[in-house]
């Protein structure tokens, strides 16, 4: 069985509103679970958490999602509805990787890669890509190690190195990578050029585990080699990605109202999540 | 509309004064809000219940000086909860600056976004008011926790120094906490606002000023060696400054106007 990774995207206030506007651009998207703070919804197959977590953060284009179109009907469709309000940093033009491609930031400033393609090509419609940018510019190859690492059956699918007349970029930087971490795409790009966004709790990427062996195990891993521990199960690993070590139950638990109130008073005052202690609050 | 005072929770009486409740505004009625709050630090949690239950949270903010008027003039179905704390506690137990604190409130989903969620979540699902000061106790016995150390160091410093706020406080209390000159002094400007020394000589000044107001006096030289001022020079200058009038004056014509 594949590891359930799944993006979670940081808002303020806004949450239900960009769900809505999510399903009525993406092809088989729905909303799976809904309370004040936590929006669920399915793209599909791929489940983003859309989070109201106020104003101290917001997603920025160090993390965005590769939407791979099957048609042109789809892909302008999608760009049309995500354009309104939104910035456009790549038009949609021809490109070396891409018939027809596309970056642009939502009006909830989420970075959205659309590409015509074909989705055997990847075999995932949705892909995180992370960007290395600023202090982490030159550590792709290194992360991909570490989180090769941490995640079983991983496996690289490309590296695409920058080559020698591509200032700023330095000859043998990464400029695209694939890899799959235990049945979950993930791209990796490195960029020299002066970008005023890195890495941040904005876009954060969450695991879901069935025991606390694996919370503990993630937890321990991702955290080292210059990580850090957050609160309420959060962490940074070694190059200030965001990630969520979560119980997989933790979604149940939180969709009854009976429950959540309690789990949450048991865990704000956690740094990993312990899932014993969470549960049984739960039905305390 | 329905209001009460309660007690702090046990652990917390070290840190707050009292607990405000108000809810179930059947409409406005600012005339009858039961308020001291100016000067006073205090937690703010607003929510409202909607038409269908759902509740919100409208504010969560911390106000490290007062808080405005308008916050209190609650409406609908919502109901306000506030901490007011004890001096010089905020600061200490959500390990901010006095001095960012005094300048702005803080919205507390910016201090700590993680337990923020957290704290939202069980404001959101609780059944009553009461579970809902449970939750917001839960927060403060936490960081309580996290800075027990600091706070009990800064509210024995504070307390000492106002008791007794002579020059030779400032060393005695920095050998009877063990701790060095950088330490003490960096801590205190951060959970006061103010040196060490600069307290100290606003607390002397409180409690000669508290002496001459009352009378409590044969000849002003007493007042200055009753609150350890080295001579009636030193009292006179400390007292100039913080008045910018002298005793003598003062017990003439009390205080002058600041225009003048």
């Amino acid at each position: 069985m594949k590891q359930s990774i799944s993006p979670c995207l940081w808002y303020n206030g806004q949450a239900q509103e960009a769900a809505k506007l999510y399903c009525s651009v993406f092809a088989n998207a729905k909303i799976t679970a809904q309370s004040s703070i936590v929006t669920a919804i399915d793209v599909s197959g791929q489940s983003f958490i859309l989070l109201d977590g106020g104003p101290m953060y917001q997603p920025n284009p160090s993390i965005s999602f590769y939407y791979i179109c099957e048609t042109e009907e789809e892909l302008y469709r999608i760009w049309n509805g995500l354009s309104k309000e939104g910035l456009v940093m790549m038009p949609l033009d021809k490109y070396p990787w891409a018939e027809k491609y596309g970056w642009l930031a939502d009006k909830f400033s989420v970075s959205w890669q659309l590409a015509i393609g074909k989705i055997s090509d990847t075999g995932q419609k949705i892909t995180p890509s992370l960007l290395f940018t600023g202090k982490q510019y030159g550590r792709v190859d290194e992360a991909i190690a570490n989180y090769s690492s941490v995640f079983k059956n991983t496996t690289v699918d490309g590296i695409l190195r920058y080559g020698a007349n591509e200032q700023p970029d330095q000859e043998g930087k990464v400029k695209h990578a694939q890899i799959n971490l235990d049945g979950n795409k993930l791209m990796l790009m490195e960029s020299a050029a002066a970008h005023k966004f890195t890495f941040s709790e904005g876009v954060s990427l969450t695991i879901y585990c069935e025991t606390q062996e694996q919370i503990d195990y993630y937890w321990e891993k991702l955290t080292a080699k210059g990580g850090q521990e957050s609160m309420c199960g959060w962490l940074k690993d070694p190059y200030g990605v965001s990630w969520q070590i979560v119980p997989t139950v933790l979604s149940k638990i939180m969709s009854d109202p009976a429950k959540a109130g309690k789990a949450a008073k048991a865990f704000m005052s956690m740094r990993k999540l312990n899932i014993e202690q969470i549960v049984q609050a739960s039905i305390a | 509309m329905k209001y009460r005072y309660q007690r702090p929770h046990p652990s917390l009486t070290d840190y707050i004064r009292t607990v405000l409740v108000l809810e179930s505004f059947a409409e406005p009625d600012a005339e009858q809000l039961p308020l001291f709050t100016n000067g006073i630090p205090a937690l703010l949690c607003e929510t409202e219940k909607d038409e269908k239950e759902n509740e919100t949270i409208i504010r969560l903010t911390l106000y490290g000086k007062s808080t405005p008027e308008d916050c209190w003039s609650a409406i609908g179905n919502r109901t306000i909860i506030a901490y007011f704390f004890k001096p010089f506690t905020v600061a200490c137990l959500f390990n901010l600056s006095a001095a960012k604190l005094v300048k702005d409130p803080v919205e507390l989903s910016t201090w700590n976004p993680h337990q923020i969620n957290a704290l939202k979540t069980q404001l959101i699902y609780a059944q009553t008011t009461t579970q809902k000061v449970e939750a917001l106790d839960n927060l403060l016995i936490y960081q309580l926790k996290q800075h027990k150390k600091e706070c009990e160091m800064i509210r024995l410093i504070t307390d000492e120094i106002m008791y007794n706020p002579t020059t030779e406080i400032l060393s005695q209390v920095q050998e009877k906490l063990q701790i060095n000159e950088r330490s003490f002094q960096r801590l205190f400007k951060k959970y006061v606002g103010v040196t060490p020394n600069q307290y100290r000589r606003i607390c002397q000044f409180q409690t000669s000023f508290n002496q001459l107001r009352e009378k409590n006096f044969d000849k002003l030289t007493d007042i200055a060696y009753d609150n350890g001022f080295a001579d009636q020079s030193h009292f006179i200058r400390s007292f100039r400054e913080f008045t910018h009038t002298t005793p003598n004056d003062y017990l003439r014509s009390g205080l002058k106007e600041k225009n003048e």
